[in-house]
């Protein structure tokens, strides 16, 4: 049964939003997409982004279900200390900077993270990697996907199965038409959109209850949510660092954008987006503060942000919020689509089973992972297993155990192919066992612990010689080899 | 015996006992916790019922005293921000007539991680995270 029976929006304008903005996304992805014919155009952009498109995309993308749904549930379940924290997700972005102007440099031609690790430290670790970044994709996929249908359901009364279905099509429909660059367009506009409403609905909500309203009902019936001593959320901290470190590090779709910028605009980007993403969360997350003080329930934790702004601003704001989350989600859920579509492709399609495939076969197998990503996404969405927080943090075990085989391997030679392999199954294993032992609050710092004392012990042990060259592997459709 | 004096757990058994011997009257509704034991002072608690309902919360077993959480027409609601203790929770239809009987409670207990706890895994977080910077600052300045 649907939890909520309490909508601020009618079903009928709930259809009417969707379907205008589902025909702008897939127009413009038709638009952009029209020249995208070569392989690098499709996936890569032509490798020409400049600073603001770059900037924008990058933190349109790290604004996700994370962000504008799991961000309020966070500062609802942990208080302040969970809406402070959230923010910490923009120190990923922030050291990912020079990570990205180094990947530009020293892989010119790259296509995807995999490419790197296969490179640096072997087929093995290769597979033990492209294991963890695709189990972590389709978690990621997965909580867009339920934040979508969540988000529509609790605005509108829509059935979350429906919401979820359209917000799955249309980000499959534009992203197959348009390709990187159509994601790349789309997160601009989706950008702007996520701050000016952003933006509205934080002064709104001082504006209409106060702070004081709101610290007082937060004393009287959620106290602890105002300890700066509660230890879930002291945990939780750099937890919440360490997991977002780890989403950006591994995952193709930031290695993806640093291969597509022109060079010289990775770092530029990437800091600009973190130091213009950190301050969305704790906006995001402060609205749900305000619950107790507006004597609204909250049926789950993961639809508090959407339900307080609507409360707030009524049936104007209510529609107000659907565009701007639904902007948020689709900038995330094409970037995610684009980028694990051409992980697929590279890694595994290509590099194991046909190694001799021209770039055209690429590209049209590109387009068919696009729609296979879609389906496996909506199967996993449909029976809504768990929330959109414990989801995320369950594949932070994961994630957390590459920030170390990652680092270590751009910056290190004498980091080595056992250190990276060691680092991830055991990080990944003892952040697992922590989830379930302890809470979802826990998972990645204990799985980037482990991982950095193996990477560390491994280094000194067994210290390697990486040649830095051997990462320039000049891909085989270049070499003009194959087509 | 002081009714102070009488175990929590003892009022929740017996609580329990009554309202499993008694049947259900009309309009009972019969509440779910998604955690018995919440360790970081939030949980869910969920109901199946075709109208309106309503919610109390008692830190005593037998609602001797007690807040009314939520009343409306939704199917679950979530607490957090919970000190430590033990919270009963019990719900009734209330539409348009006359209020149903209550349903049976359901208890759940907050019982937060420790402080040493929190603060030694804060203190690893901090290590690994400054560590990685200076593993990152320091090649970013060293030549390729």
């Amino acid at each position: 049964m649907d939890p909520v029976n309490s909508a601020i929006l009618d079903p009928l304008t709930g259809w009417i939003v969707l379907a205008g903005f589902s025909a702008l996304w897939i127009a413009l992805g038709w638009y952009w997409g029209r020249h995208s014919d070569e392989l690098d155009d499709y996936v890569l952009a032509g490798r020409g982004v400049g600073l603001a498109l770059g900037t924008a995309t990058a933190m349109a993308t790290w604004v996700t279900s994370n962000t504008t749904m799991a961000a309020p549930q966070i500062a609802l379940q942990m208080g302040v200390w969970g809406m402070l924290g959230y923010s910490l997700g923009a120190v990923g972005l922030l050291m990912f900077a020079p990570l990205a102007q180094r990947i530009r440099r020293l892989m010119p031609t790259g296509y995807t993270s995999g490419d790197f690790v296969r490179l640096r430290y072997g087929k093995t670790a290769w597979r033990v990697f492209l294991g963890i970044s695709l189990f972590y994709s389709f978690g990621w996929l997965v909580s867009m996907g339920m934040a979508g249908g969540i988000l529509i359901h609790a605005l509108t009364g829509i059935s979350y199965h429906y919401g979820m279905t359209v917000i799955l099509a249309i980000c499959v429909g534009y992203t197959l038409l348009g390709g990187f660059r159509a994601v790349i367009g789309t997160d601009f506009i989706q950008a702007l959109l996520i701050l000016s409403g952003l933006v509205v609905i934080a002064y709104l909500a001082i504006d209409k209850v106060g702070i004081g309203d709101i610290h007082e009902s937060l004393l009287a019936e959620r106290p602890e949510l105002l300890n700066l001593l509660m230890p879930a959320s002291i945990m939780f901290l750099f937890n919440n660092l360490l997991f977002g470190v780890g989403e950006i590090f591994h995952s193709n779709v930031w290695w993806s954008r640093a291969f597509s910028f022109r060079e010289g605009v990775g770092f530029k980007a990437y800091t600009l987006a973190g130091l213009l993403w950190a301050p969305i969360p704790v906006v995001a997350g402060f609205v749900a503060l305000a619950t107790p003080a507006l004597a609204l329930n909250v049926p789950a934790a993961d639809m508090v942000g959407p339900m307080v702004a609507a409360k707030i601003l009524g049936t104007t704001g209510a529609i107000l919020v659907l565009i701007m989350v639904f902007s948020a989600l689709s900038s995330s859920l094409d970037s995610l689509l684009a980028a694990t579509s051409i992980l697929v492709t590279e890694d595994i399609y290509r590099r194991h089973f046909r190694p001799r495939a021209s770039a055209d076969e690429l590209r049209r197998a590109t387009a068919r992972i696009i729609v296979g990503l879609g389906v496996l996404t909506w199967l996993l969405c449909a029976p809504r297993l768990t929330t959109l927080a414990e989801l995320l943090y369950f594949t932070g075990a994961f994630v957390a155990s590459t920030i170390w085989p990652i680092a270590a391997g751009l910056f290190w030679k004498r980091a080595n192919a056992g250190g990276a392999i060691a680092g991830m199954v055991l990080g990944s294993f003892a952040g697992l066992i922590s989830y379930f032992a302890i809470g979802f609050y826990v998972a990645a710092l204990v799985g980037a612990a482990v991982s950095m004392i193996c990477v560390l012990a491994a280094s000194a042990l067994r210290p390697g010689d990486f040649a830095w060259a051997s990462l320039a592997e000049t891909h085989p459709q270049k070499q003009g080899a194959t087509t | 015996m002081s009714p102070s004096a009488f175990p929590a757990a003892a009022y929740s058994t017996l609580w329990g006992l009554a309202v499993a011997l008694l049947p259900a009257g009309a309009g009972a509704v019969e509440l779910r916790t998604n955690t018995a034991l919440a360790t970081a002072g939030y949980y869910q608690l969920s109901w199946a019922a075709d109208g309106p309902v309503e919610l109390v919360e008692s830190p005593d077993p037998a609602f001797s005293t007690s807040r009314l959480v939520y009343s409306g027409p939704d199917h679950a609601t979530v607490l957090s921000g919970k000190r430590d203790g033990a919270w009963y929770y019990r719900a009734r239809r209330n539409g348009d007539g006359a209020p149903g009987s209550w349903g049976p409670p359901v208890e759940v207990t907050v019982r937060h991680h420790s402080l040493n706890r929190a603060l030694l895994f804060f203190v690893i977080g901090g290590m690994v995270f400054g560590m990685t910077v200076a593993l990152i600052v320091r090649g970013s300045r060293s030549p390729a």
